[in-house]
């Protein structure tokens, strides 16, 4: 893993939207093979929380949260 | 269900650390898994570190992760960046399990594993008709990734909105805000990882070559924590 600055991540994740989009598609279709599943959050430090520790990680850098959005969600629920 | 598709010489240990470790077999995978379905009864990720500790120090590099979840610090931590991992796409079918995706649809995620005892892994999925493909570590590190983005924006989306079944996080009025979020993890935790996106059917391709070429399974030990739920 390496770290995830936000110069860093703008380098990493360049030239990728042609793939994103593949991946997102398999996504989509993931999520209407398992319907019945019920969504839960819990063992957060394993699940949501890897991504929570990289926001919090760029905010004690002094550098914007990367991911807002799922922040803004995690502050909705009091997580 | 992976008992199932064993060999002669596989020991089952119930729980961790309550009995001496057997002593045989002195080699091979030592899966960490449930008693029931693995579809839908992994162990807690809060266990795995007792389950770690309690395997004697030679052996914990044949652990064999199957959890839904970033283990990349926890491994790090142990020195066990190299364990096997897999990345699992079963659902339930009674008390046995079946691919999400069939042979035809390349649309769907499928099974992936990486580790020293991939290999193993898969050839016991695949007594069980069940698929299996063998990647390299960055591959698969983007595979859990992208399991590990549909967990947890499924279940964001789904609490968002007062508890949703993962089938109605997919309605047509919740596909921006799952889109964004997708978008947003799968950036971020790329980059975090410094890994890509898997592309499209890249590990479908693998699995039938996995089904026909895989030797017998060895004996493995198995580490049965209690039933446990997929969420």
């Amino acid at each position: 893993m390496v770290d995830g600055g936000a110069a860093g991540l703008q380098l990493i994740t360049a030239g990728l939207p042609g793939r994103r989009v593949e991946t997102v598609e398999r996504l989509e279709a993931y999520l209407q093979a398992i319907p019945q599943f019920p969504t839960v959050m819990k063992e957060f430090e394993w699940r949501n929380g890897w991504f929570d520790a990289i926001s919090r990680r760029e905010r004690a850098a002094g550098r914007p949260d990367p991911l807002p959005r799922h922040s803004a969600a995690l502050r909705q629920l009091g997580l | 269900m992976l008992q199932e598709f064993g060999c002669a010489g596989d020991v089952l240990i119930e729980r961790p650390g309550s009995k001496p470790w057997p002593a045989a077999p002195l080699s091979g995978p030592i899966y960490v898994c449930s008693n029931l379905c693995v579809a839908t009864n992994l162990p807690r990720c809060t266990q795995l570190a007792a389950v770690v500790d309690a395997t004697p120090c030679e052996r914990r590099g044949d652990l064999v992760f199957l959890q839904n979840a970033m283990l990349d610090t926890f491994l790090a931590q142990r020195d066990l960046n190299r364990a096997t991992q897999a990345v699992l796409y079963l659902r339930a079918n009674g008390k046995s399990a079946v691919d999400i995706a069939d042979s035809e649809d390349t649309a769907l995620p499928s099974t992936c594993a990486t580790g020293q005892w991939a290999e193993a892994f898969a050839a016991r999925l695949a007594k069980g008709d069940l698929s299996c493909s063998v990647c390299a570590a960055p591959e698969f590190a983007s595979a859990m990734l992208e399991k590990h983005v549909s967990i947890c924006v499924h279940n964001l989306v789904g609490q968002l909105h007062g508890g949703l079944s993962v089938g109605e996080v997919g309605a047509a009025k919740y596909e921006t805000e799952r889109r964004e979020l997708y978008d947003e993890l799968l950036t971020v935790g790329a980059a975090s990882l410094n890994v890509r996106p898997l592309e499209a059917g890249s590990r479908r391709v693998q699995i039938h070559i996995q089904a026909s070429l895989l030797p017998c399974v060895g004996a493995g030990v198995w580490l049965m924590e209690g039933p446990q739920d997929y969420n």
